[in-house]
């Protein structure tokens, strides 16, 4: 019998989550949820039902696996009863080293994952996110955030609470109305270390619940979610001092000059996002949810070429870095999950000191949400998109975007910027 | 088993020493280079570079030597000391970097320094790893050359077509 949210009252009491259990969430008064249905699979579970005195909800558990799986896999291996279980991850190819050549123009890769290469044990999967709603009320759960020491919760644009708990409640909403919750977690200086973006509808009378109903608070991502993350130097021409001069081949000569790419941010394009414009480096993952064949997870890679031109602006030469100093790792895929794990330093061929490096877990949740874990060093500009399906078709949306704090950065001189991003569309 | 004969150390023969090491690490260092100069013109100013820093600091070396052939026991004790001494070379390297650095409007130190300590820690570690490599080969090679009286004379000559080849770097630069 499908549940109507009819017998909703105009005053909820919002769920009570357990982020490590979902399914044992309460009501406010510590009585079980009567769940009627559960759906999702790895990664993302969906709950629906009743509470004890008759108010539909809707639950969502978001689980992931470790920013750094192999640290954690080492951890259980002590334990000999999960021996069979990681013989099985063994089996997974965890590092991938494409081959490239260099030359005159961007050094690309193109890599497929085919379904038996993205399995991964549900048992190494960790709870960081809960919401769920009512009618009237919307609760959130989540995973400490590390360099966080409070939490600032604002919806539409209204702060409404900042605490030092990683949970929280908000009632006295409207019934069926969409509400945009941001979660930031911020450091003890104020400085925002992590944000986590959603929309949030609350549960309409007319909703019917279960049986394929017709409330989705969340979008459903029905083909593909795509990621894409790119760094370029916004300058036409960088200057060399005597210093950069010497690492990099020229001697003294601080009369010439390297290459930039010469543009601010830049949307990717829908046709070809791998593709223009240009970039120093480029990563791109495309996850097909519906239809993986041939390909559940595809990997594109590119490095663009660095130019040395002289003191008049000619070009002198032309050389393109390599992916020698790269890893991609860890890249799983459930029917509701998936992450890829990019190690990414690329250094200026034509220089023996320095890199812009970044290093990041991109995780995708079916339910439209990308997240995005790890840090970078802050050189040159770095942008991140997303790409989400609301339904009635694709569309890319900003998740990052950071400046460059100074060349000297390459040298690794300066402090990892972290980024913690988390976007649900 | 190589002996290495424990002769008195002598200018000639340590700056010779000092040469080819200095020629060595230019060739390597510039070996990195994916650069369009060919790397028998690009190590040229590099090897100069260091072959003037070499000649001004061998008499120094040389007088360090006279004084630790009196305590130590092997020219390879010899040659590890004088090329630990010949690390402390990266501070005032290092300073001297960062203050061209600091100095230089092209120069990747902001306004307010910042960026100044990398330049004089990588800068400074740069120069001691040369002064230490440098004087442990120098040392080492000044060894065996002391005993074949034309050899310093033929690296010094190979050195001054090599500074030769420096300044037509700099012609066609």
């Amino acid at each position: 019998m499908p549940l109507a949210a009819s017998a909703s009252s105009a005053t909820d009491d919002p769920i009570i989550l357990n982020l490590q259990s979902p399914a044992d969430s309460t009501d406010a008064a510590g009585k079980p949820l009567e769940v009627a249905s559960q759906s999702g699979g790895d990664g993302e579970e969906r709950f629906e039902g009743r509470t004890a005195s008759g108010i539909p909800f809707v639950l969502f558990a978001q689980s992931a696996l470790p920013v750094e799986p192999s640290t954690f896999l080492e951890e259980r291996a002590a334990d000999p009863n999960l021996a069979e279980e990681l013989s099985a991850l063994d089996e997974i190819p965890e590092e991938y080293f494409p081959e490239s050549v260099p030359g005159d123009g961007p050094v690309t890769f193109s890599r497929g994952y085919s379904a038996d290469e993205l399995a991964f044990d549900a048992a190494l999967l960790q709870p960081t996110f809960a919401f769920a709603v009512t009618p009237t009320t919307a609760s959130f759960a989540w995973e400490p955030i590390e360099g966080a020491t409070s939490y600032l919760i604002v919806r539409d644009g209204e702060k409404l609470a900042d605490l030092t708990a990683s949970s929280y409640s908000d009632a006295g909403l409207k019934a069926g109305v969409l509400y945009e919750y941001e979660l930031l977690g911020l450091a003890a200086d104020g400085s925002t270390v992590s944000s986590r973006t959603m929309p949030v509808e609350t549960i309409a009378a007319t909703d019917e619940l279960t049986g394929g109903g017709t409330f989705v608070p969340l979008t459903y991502q029905p083909y593909t979610t795509a990621f894409t993350y790119k760094t370029f130097i916004a300058d036409a021409y960088v200057p060399m001092d005597g210093f950069v001069a010497f690492t990099c081949g020229q001697w003294f000569d601080t009369s010439r000059f390297f290459g930039g790419d010469n543009r601010s941010w830049a949307f990717p394009t829908f046709a070809a996002p791998w593709e223009s414009p240009h970039y120093r480096t480029m990563l791109f993952v495309n996850v097909n949810w519906d239809n993986p064949a041939p390909y559940d997870v595809i990997l594109e890679g590119g490095i663009g070429s660095t130019k040395l031109y002289n003191s008049s602006y000619g070009l002198i030469e032309t050389k393109t870095a390599t992916f020698a100093d790269s890893n991609f790792i860890d890249t799983y895929k459930s029917g509701s999950y998936a992450q890829t794990h990019w190690q990414h330093s690329v250094g200026n061929p034509f220089c023996v000191l320095g890199a812009i490096t970044y290093d990041i877990t991109v995780r995708f949740y079916r339910s439209g949400t990308i997240e995005v874990v790890g840090d970078r060093e802050p050189v040159p500009h770095h942008e991140a998109y997303g790409r989400w399906d609301n339904g009635s078709g694709e569309f890319w949306n900003t998740m990052y975007q950071d400046t460059n704090d100074g060349f000297i950065c390459l040298l690794g001189y300066c402090t990892d910027d972290p980024i913690i991003l988390n976007e649900t569309h | 088993m190589i002996e290495v004969a424990r002769e008195r150390a002598r200018f000639l023969p340590l700056l010779a020493g000092n040469l080819i090491a200095v020629a060595l690490i230019a060739i390597l260092f510039c070996a990195q280079f994916g650069g369009p100069t060919p790397l028998w013109l690009l190590q040229a100013p590099y090897f100069a570079t260091g072959a003037l820093v070499a000649i001004a600091l061998t008499p120094l070396e040389l007088l360090l030597l006279k004084r630790l052939q009196r305590h130590v026991p092997n020219i390879f004790i010899e040659a590890l000391l004088t090329a630990i001494a010949s690390t402390l070379l990266g501070i005032p390297g290092g300073l001297l970097i960062g203050l061209i650095g600091a100095l230089d409007p092209r120069s990747f130190v902001g306004a307010d320094l910042s960026g100044l300590g990398a330049y004089i820690m990588i800068g400074g570690l740069f120069v001691a790893a040369a002064g230490f490599l440098c004087a442990l080969v120098g040392r080492l090679v000044a060894a065996f050359l002391v005993r074949l009286p034309w050899a310093p004379l033929t690296v010094l000559g190979a050195a001054a077509l090599n500074l030769l080849l420096a300044v037509v770097f700099l012609a066609v630069a």
